[in-house]
């Protein structure tokens, strides 16, 4: 038995480490580079309707931004000074972008699972409604409830695009949000709005529902 | 009411095990303290299935809107400090706790990992103007490497002080329904968190402080 396999041959040259000082420097340029703005691409999509820079107004035990420009080591203070020279720039980031079209998906995905749900139950119950008359009512009927099944879908795709819509404003708008409490009023703005929504296309499918019941009931 | 968030995108990090000591350190002088978990993975819930004692009292978060209500509702009640525990992904409930925090707490290993990781958090935490403070996690107990870790972090902003040491007690409180300054009084994981307690107590009364005073020039 020999050891020679456990011992690393003379020229297999270890990488070198990598110190978390350097590191920490790449991340502090991405933070800032985060931070400022860029003009180009699905940024600028997001960002122009960017509003002035404008200071947090909150209650009185909230507590304000500068803080960090206290920070004790001479690397922070240059770079809140920085940031400080480049608080006018400050605006949408790809970083900040895409964390609001990410919260803007969440709304999204749990509206349209909302109307899904409720489009499939009316879908469900037309085409029930359908099989079960199907045997005893005349073949005109039938035709009457499948024309019900499509203009529900014709309306499910109308309904999809208005939430896009509205979900595309949104990360629009929470992409030129600066404060805390522009952040917290725009998304009560949008729970409103999604909610508003939600009732209208409730409203609407009520409406196509009654409208297909009296269409069916003039025919027979 | 106090809002402190233990926020970072990386798995790991500890912000769970931390939340719970930090509430159980803050009720030493008799204060009311909660807990809201935003944090589907329900560690805290299980922690307090655990425990005998009423406080902290601990709130799950099922959809980010209710952030708000819940810290209303708390605040109603007399709550004095708030802990908010994210996920670890950037989220919709992850931004809201920052929007609402008063300081949030980042913490993590002495890892590149981990500090990387953190760039979507500080991007974050900027454009939000909230204050933050790094909170070096599950260190060794010395080292260079540690030195290294903590130059680094204080070169991104503040870092809470001290750095919170790899102890096995702090996993033992955790599975016995107790913070580790219940569990092992004089140890030395339960004076780290009993002085971070006192460290983050003066950031959150200055913080306060500075609103006020910015209050009354602004007001002048």
């Amino acid at each position: 038995m020999s050891k020679a396999q456990n011992v690393r041959p003379a020229n297999d040259m270890r990488p070198a480490r990598r110190s978390l000082a350097e590191l920490t420097e790449a991340v502090s340029r991405a933070v800032e580079d985060g931070l400022v703005v860029r003009p180009a691409g699905t940024v600028a999509a997001l960002t122009d309707h960017q509003r002035p820079f404008e200071q947090a107004t909150e209650g009185p035990k909230r507590i304000e931004v500068p803080e960090q420009a206290a920070t004790p080591t001479p690397v922070a203070r240059s770079e809140a000074q920085n940031a400080q020279a480049r608080s006018g720039e400050f605006a949408a980031s790809d970083s900040a972008a895409e964390m609001a079209v990410k919260i803007a998906k969440d709304y999204q995905n749990s509206m349209l699972g909302t109307i899904r749900d409720g489009l499939n139950a009316a879908l469900d119950n037309a085409k029930d409604f359908a099989e079960t008359k199907r045997g005893s009512e005349a073949p005109g009927n039938v035709g009457v409830l499948g024309a019900a099944a499509a203009a529900f879908r014709a309306e499910a795709l109308k309904l999809m695009q208005a939430n896009v819509a509205t979900t595309l404003d949104y990360a629009r708008e929470l992409a030129g949000t600066r404060t805390a409490a522009e952040f917290v009023e725009l998304s009560g703005t949008q729970a409103r709005k999604s909610c508003e929504l939600m009732i209208k296309q409730a409203d609407a499918l009520k409406s196509l529902a009654q409208a297909v019941a009296k269409e069916r009931t003039g025919r027979t | 009411m106090y809002v402190l968030a233990l926020v970072t995108q990386k798995g790991g990090s500890g912000k769970s095990t931390l939340t719970v000591g930090l509430a159980v350190a803050a009720m030493a002088n008799g204060e009311r303290v909660a807990i809201v978990e935003a944090d589907p993975q329900g560690t805290i819930s299980r922690w307090k299935e655990r425990r005998a004692d009423t406080y902290p009292r601990v709130d799950r978060l099922a959809d980010p809107a209710y952030i708000e209500p819940v810290l209303a509702r708390l605040e109603a009640e007399g709550i004095w400090l708030t802990i908010i525990d994210t996920a670890a992904t950037n989220n919709a409930a992850a931004l809201r706790a920052i929007a609402r925090s008063d300081l949030c707490l980042i913490p993590a290993r002495p890892s590149p990992a981990d500090i990387e990781a953190a760039v979507p958090t500080l991007i974050a935490i900027r454009r939000l103007g909230r204050r933050f403070a790094f909170v070096l996690n599950q260190t060794p107990s010395r080292g260079c490497r540690l030195s290294e870790a903590a130059t680094s972090l204080n070169s991104l902003g503040h870092l809470a002080l001290p750095y919170i040491v790899q102890r096995n007690d702090h996993q033992d409180a955790l599975g016995a329904g107790f913070g580790v300054t219940e569990f092992e009084r004089g140890g030395k994981a339960a004076e780290e968190i009993g002085e971070l307690w006192r460290w983050v107590l003066k950031k959150l009364v200055e913080g306060a402080v500075d609103h006020e005073q910015g209050a009354k020039r602004a007001a002048g």
